[in-house]
């Protein structure tokens, strides 16, 4: 882990960076507004060390975040493997994705508080419904660019659909794929804390909506640090599970060496 | 069993504004060798297209009659995310298991001399090479019509040799029909071709 680090030394001194502006900000700026890194690290340590916060709030952001980035990545998936292979089914999704994606936070937060009232369903509708659209056009597209000529030769040697979506569309949209779920990782955390702030009585959202009315500036800060590290942590599994399922570009690298 | 196993009649195929094959009539006959000539855009890569279906005519009637195609493409078309014993056997997975499928495809490996190269992944070989693993995928698959746009390309005139063999023992094991493009009029003698120009 260390060595990972200072094998990219401009990482480190990003991050460290970006910890002594905040510093100097810290200490130009009022408390009320920003709370300091050693401030923020410490509430953040505290409330990881408080069972009670763990199992009412981070859990439950935690189990909203995995359950929306399922839902998302599973609906955004096969929306957009059909809309890739199918163009009529691109059509008629197209004015829903246009609408999805043009609707703002804020509205969509509102209406899903009237329909689903608060709680877990309401933050994870909402969640979905904003990153399904992300995973959706990648996923089309780049079934729409895959490689005509492996396309031609599933239709020569008469693929079955199923061979065709595990050899030649799921390999070409595997990048997509893995972009999309490391990017929608970190959008799913984001929208899940907006929507608890919003309309919610327990998560990490709800923790920092209390906090900010409250004023107490380094629990909010606190809530911001430990979502960075559940993100961070999300994209580094994500990242090295996919880096698995791509074994054969290294094996055929080391063959050829 | 009829005498021919492609029938096209005054076939027109049009890409765009431009009419690649005009009013063109061609019969294949089943267990020989039809050799297509012709200078570069002359339409002998439309002509194989349209036979294999990847191309609609839009005038003329096209009749045919067999069950299997195979088509060794201009490119090698391997998919390069799976090794050669696995883009060899694909195309047999649907009609037998895996495993079958994989010692078949493994033997036509051999017959094109890649049988030590079984496990590699495409982007390792060299031009010549992935034509000759294109050309044992599309034996392995046993096609009673087999499509070659210039399968000889990249090869070195011993490998050739081999390969035209390996072809006529296929031809004359399975009495399947041949489609060749080439513009090396060898290629047509040494596989007795009858040529069509372009």
């Amino acid at each position: 882990m260390l060595s990972r680090l200072t094998d990219k030394p401009y990482r480190l001194i990003g991050g460290a960076a970006l910890i002594g502006l905040w510093q100097t900000a810290s200490v130009f700026m009022s408390d009320i507004t920003m709370a300091s890194p050693v401030e923020a690290f410490g509430a953040a340590w505290r409330m990881i060390c408080d069972p009670v916060f763990l199992k009412e709030h981070m859990s439950i952001s935690i189990m909203r975040t995995v359950l929306a980035l399922m839902l998302e990545s599973l609906c955004g998936f096969f929306l957009g493997v059909l809309a890739g292979r199918f163009e009529p089914v691109m059509d008629f999704l197209e004015p829903s994705r246009r609408l999805m994606t043009s609707i703002p936070a804020v509205v969509a937060t509102v209406l899903a508080m009237l329909w689903f009232g608060m709680g877990s369903v309401m933050v994870i509708v909402l969640s979905t419904v904003f990153i399904v659209p992300t995973v959706y056009v990648n996923i089309a597209e780049s079934m729409v660019k895959c490689d005509k000529t492996y396309t031609e030769m599933a239709f020569v040697y008469r693929f079955s659909s199923l061979m065709r979506l595990k050899y030649v569309y799921l390999p070409a949209v595997y990048a997509a794929l893995t972009a999309s779920l490391v990017v929608t990782t970190g959008n799913s955390m984001r929208l899940v804390i907006l929507a608890e702030v919003m309309g919610a009585g327990e998560g990490l959202g709800y923790v920092l909506g209390i906090s900010r009315a409250r004023l107490d500036m380094p629990t909010l800060y606190g809530c911001v640090l430990i979502s960075f590290g559940f993100v961070w942590l999300g994209e580094n599994i994500i990242r090295r599970i996919l880096r698995r399922r791509t074994g054969w570009k290294k094996t055929s690298a080391n063959s050829a060496a | 069993m009829e005498k021919n196993i492609c029938k096209l009649c005054g076939i027109t195929v049009r890409m765009g504004e431009k009419n690649i094959l005009e009013n063109f009539s061609i019969e294949i006959k089943r267990g020989f060798v039809t050799g297509i000539a012709g200078k570069s855009g002359k339409g002998k890569t439309t002509l194989l297209r349209t036979i294999a279906g990847l191309e609609k005519h839009t005038e003329g009637t096209a009749e045919f009659s067999y069950k299997k195609l195979g088509y060794v493409f201009q490119e090698h078309r391997l998919l390069p995310w799976v090794t050669l014993l696995e883009n060899t056997a694909l195309p047999l997975i649907r009609y037998m298991r895996k495993k079958d499928a994989e010692k078949k495809a493994y033997g036509a490996l051999e017959s094109v001399l890649l049988d030590k190269c079984a496990d590699m992944y495409p982007e390792n070989l060299s031009g010549g090479m992935a034509r000759r693993a294109a050309i044992a995928r599309a034996l392995a698959y046993e096609p009673d019509l087999l499509l070659l746009d210039e399968p000889f390309s990249g090869q070195d005139s011993a490998t050739k040799k081999h390969l035209i063999d390996v072809l006529k023992a296929y031809m004359q094991n399975t009495e399947s029909s041949v489609v060749l493009v080439s513009h090396h009029d060898e290629d047509f003698e040494m596989l007795s071709a009858e040529v069509v120009s372009l």
